[in-house]
């Protein structure tokens, strides 16, 4: 019987954990490859590809407004902004100029998308960390929005809503006045999440001081939309390079300080105001007038290539297109903001403990449709 | 120094937790907003996209569709299959056959932008949506099913 | 929904594919014509880079308004050093990287970077070309986020990076064999499974009988 053990005998072995592909939190089918030493985290390596379903391969052999219907199925939260895009990037191959009205009518399903993704996610993120109730109501609000957009395009999560050059069809009869009545209801609905979260003892507690980057870490490694701006870090696409109309429209970048997990939050609900916003000016100044550009139904743009990005609710979402002067694209690109904002989560988990990985996983708001794509 | 004070008494007579059981106390007045979906079918919008149908001419009975193969072309599923004949009358075409495969189609719509059929398309997105079944040969609709509307389940508790 | 199928769609009735090939591909899009879309427009960016690099750039190139610039592989990194970390071009983000596969020319693939600017709202698109079997220099030196975006162009395109800290596949399973994104790589699946409706003597099934054109 020895009785004096060397110290280093009491320390733990760093195991290794799996969370994942089918935990409840991943928010997907994402394989995290946890490093433990007891609780907390020392290493970690996203293993991602579970949900590849080659789209990039697959629009090579699609015709250009075929290729529509795919992108609805990248980022699934927030279809609008893939479709404004992708729609973006086509029109820029072919120079195509859109119809004042349906630009507006783009963003303002686009913001009104904003609103519904970023609802999504307070509800998953709050209920991961253990706020059901957030959960209930944020889905409650989201549905209104997802009417209006079944009032519009016929679908309530892949839209298909757009066409190149344009709308298909027009905004039914009443539609902006039902639109008018959610922005009433809104801001009061909104109040009642901060009410439950905003200065909850247990929310600041489980989101202030985790996951901390610093400003220009979170630029080098790619983060971008408020995952970016939690961070102090004032980009956004809609500002930096204005598409479609966004130029015309007063709204603020809210940027966070520590960017921290609860900096975070708050940018996202500052974000859905400044939606709400935008909406609003959309609604007030929209023109009367076509909805749709002359394009013809087999479009062959010239050689040529671009790259057109967007801000979608989780970030720059890129499409770079290559034609080869046929009716398909020859090479097409798609750069999802949750794969660029993904790489960023070891470097985030590394010194906390395993519960704060689900916290952190929220909090980058990864769609595992556009990160695997 | 007040804010600090004022603060600690906040955080001692757990004010913002009853302010947050205030929001969910409130909630519990609030009407239902949960449609129990298969008790009560759900308010389909007009615009609604459920499975793509064919559609015959309402005054005369006709068949709308002329055998273009738009839809055909349009589709990005591969989903549509029209077989062309000619008209009994001899003018124009129409489909011979046409088979619609619901294992495939992603409910997009496209098939109906190019209908050259105006101002009622001939192929057109229905609002049937329960499409559940056993066996994958009734995901295979010919064309004689594909004009029945929509054919209404009962569901028992 | 109206006009455009009398314009732009092919004519209807389904006479099959024409034989008679054209003679150029003419665009059809409705928009700007070519010499717009091609445009040089001025960029501060090209200007710095001409000025700074003018033996290593290649060509440079516009379309719809945004430059493209074809570098020499051997100088992508002092070339995407110095628009990181030059106080008037300051290019801290590297958005995107991406590979694109042209089997025709002699230097196969192109990787195409997209460098942006936070601070003075610049952009540009970098190419490099090279080709079968040569490495490419990897950026994970000098932007850290080129780490998944290289292993993203190594898992689709085979493109292997030199310096790279852990080039495995990250989308495909570590056991694919092949690169989906090459161009001799089939886009369709199974032919029993996808050409079954396009075969001409194609028969529905008789739905009485199940007997299906494939195996469920």
């Amino acid at each position: 019987m020895t009785v004096n053990e060397p110290a280093s005998t009491l320390d733990t072995d760093i195991m290794e954990v799996n969370m994942g592909p089918q935990h409840p939190s991943t928010h997907g089918v994402l394989r995290l490859k946890l490093k433990i030493d007891g609780e907390t985290v020392v290493g970690c390596e996203p293993i991602i590809g579970y949900l590849h379903r080659g789209t990039e391969k697959l629009c090579e052999s699609l015709s250009y407004p075929m290729v529509e219907p795919i992108t609805d199925r990248l980022d699934y939260v927030c279809a609008m902004s893939e479709n404004l895009g992708y729609m973006g990037a086509v029109e820029k191959l072919c120079g195509i100029s859109v119809p004042e009205r349906a630009d507006f009518v783009r963003v303002i399903m686009v913001e009104l998308n904003r609103i519904a993704s970023h609802l999504l996610w307070l509800g998953t993120h709050a209920l991961d960390i253990g706020a059901m109730t957030v959960f209930l109501y944020c889905f409650r609000e989201r549905e209104m929005i997802l009417d209006l957009f079944e009032e519009f395009c016929g679908a309530r999560l892949t839209y298909n809503a757009f066409r190149i050059g344009g709308l298909l069809e027009d905004l039914p009869p009443g539609w902006t006045g039902r639109c008018r009545q959610f922005l009433k209801v809104y801001p009061a609905c909104q109040k009642e999440y901060e009410d439950l979260l905003t200065k909850n003892r247990i929310w600041l507690k489980r989101t202030k001081g985790i996951g901390v980057i610093s400003g220009e870490e979170a630029v080098e490694i790619g983060l971008t939309g408020p995952s970016l701006r939690g961070s102090g870090v004032g980009y956004d696409v809609r500002k930096a390079h204005p598409y479609s109309v966004y130029k015309r429209f007063e709204f603020d970048v809210p940027t966070g300080e520590n960017g921290d997990t609860y900096d975070r939050y708050l940018v996202r609900m500052e974000e859905m105001r400044q939606s709400l916003r935008i909406i609003e000016q959309a609604l007030d100044t929209l023109p009367e007038g076509p909805i749709r550009a002359k394009v013809p139904n087999w479009l062959k743009p010239l050689k040529g290539e671009v790259y057109h990005s967007v801000e979608s609710p989780r970030g720059e979402q890129g499409f770079y297109i290559v034609s080869d002067g046929t009716d398909k694209p020859y090479r097409m690109r798609f750069r999802g903001p949750s794969f660029a904002n993904l790489q960023a989560l070891p470097q985030l988990c590394v010194g906390h403990l395993v519960a704060d990985v689900v916290a952190l996983i929220g909090t980058l708001d990864i769609v595992l449709g556009d990160v695997d794509r | 120094m007040t804010n600090r004070i004022w603060g600690f008494i906040k955080s001692v007579l757990l004010i913002e937790l009853l302010i947050g059981l205030s929001v969910t106390l409130r909630n519990q007045f609030r009407p239902h907003t949960t449609v129990e979906y298969p008790r009560e079918t759900p308010n389909l919008k007009p615009r609604f996209r459920g499975i793509p149908r064919l559609r015959k001419n309402p005054e005369t009975g006709e068949d709308l569709c002329v055998g273009c193969l738009l839809c055909e072309k349009a589709c990005p599923d591969d989903c549509i299959k029209v077989v062309p004949e000619k008209r009994p009358d001899g003018k124009g075409k129409q489909a011979a056959k046409f088979i619609i495969n619901y294992e495939r189609c992603c409910f997009c719509g496209l098939c109906v932008d190019p209908c050259p059929t105006k101002p009622l398309t001939a192929i057109y997105m229905s609002h049937d949506f329960e499409l559940a079944s056993e066996s994958r040969t009734k995901f295979y609709y010919p064309m004689n099913n594909l004009y029945e509307g929509a054919q209404i389940k009962e569901y028992s508790r | 929904m109206n006009e455009e199928t009398k314009g732009g769609a092919p004519p209807a009735g389904g006479e099959g594919e024409k034989p008679a090939p054209r003679p150029a591909p003419r665009a059809r899009t409705g928009g700007l014509s070519e010499e717009e879309l091609t445009k040089e427009v001025p960029s501060r960016v090209v200007e710095r880079l001409k000025s700074s690099f003018p033996d290593a750039i290649e060509e440079v190139t516009y379309f719809a308004g945004n430059p493209i610039v074809v570098v020499k592989t051997d100088r992508l990194i002092e070339v995407m050093s110095f628009l990181k970390n030059d106080a008037d071009l300051y290019m801290r983000q590297l958005a995107d990287l991406c590979g694109a596969d042209y089997p025709d020319r002699p230097q196969r693939f192109e990787l195409i970077y997209q460098p942006n600017s936070i601070r003075h709202g610049h952009r540009i698109t970098l190419k490099i070309r090279i080709a079968e079997g040569e490495e490419a220099p990897s950026l994970t030196g000098v932007w850290k986020s080129a780490n998944w975006f290289e292993r993203e162009a190594y898992d689709m395109l085979g493109i292997r990076f030199k310096g790279h800290p852990n080039l495995t596949r990250i989308l495909l399973s570590d056991d694919w064999v092949g690169h989906p994104l090459r161009k001799e790589y089939p886009t369709e699946g199974r032919p029993e499974d996808h050409m079954l409706l396009r075969d001409p003597g194609f028969r529905p099934p008789d739905i009485m009988t199940g007997d299906l054109p494939f195996k469920p």
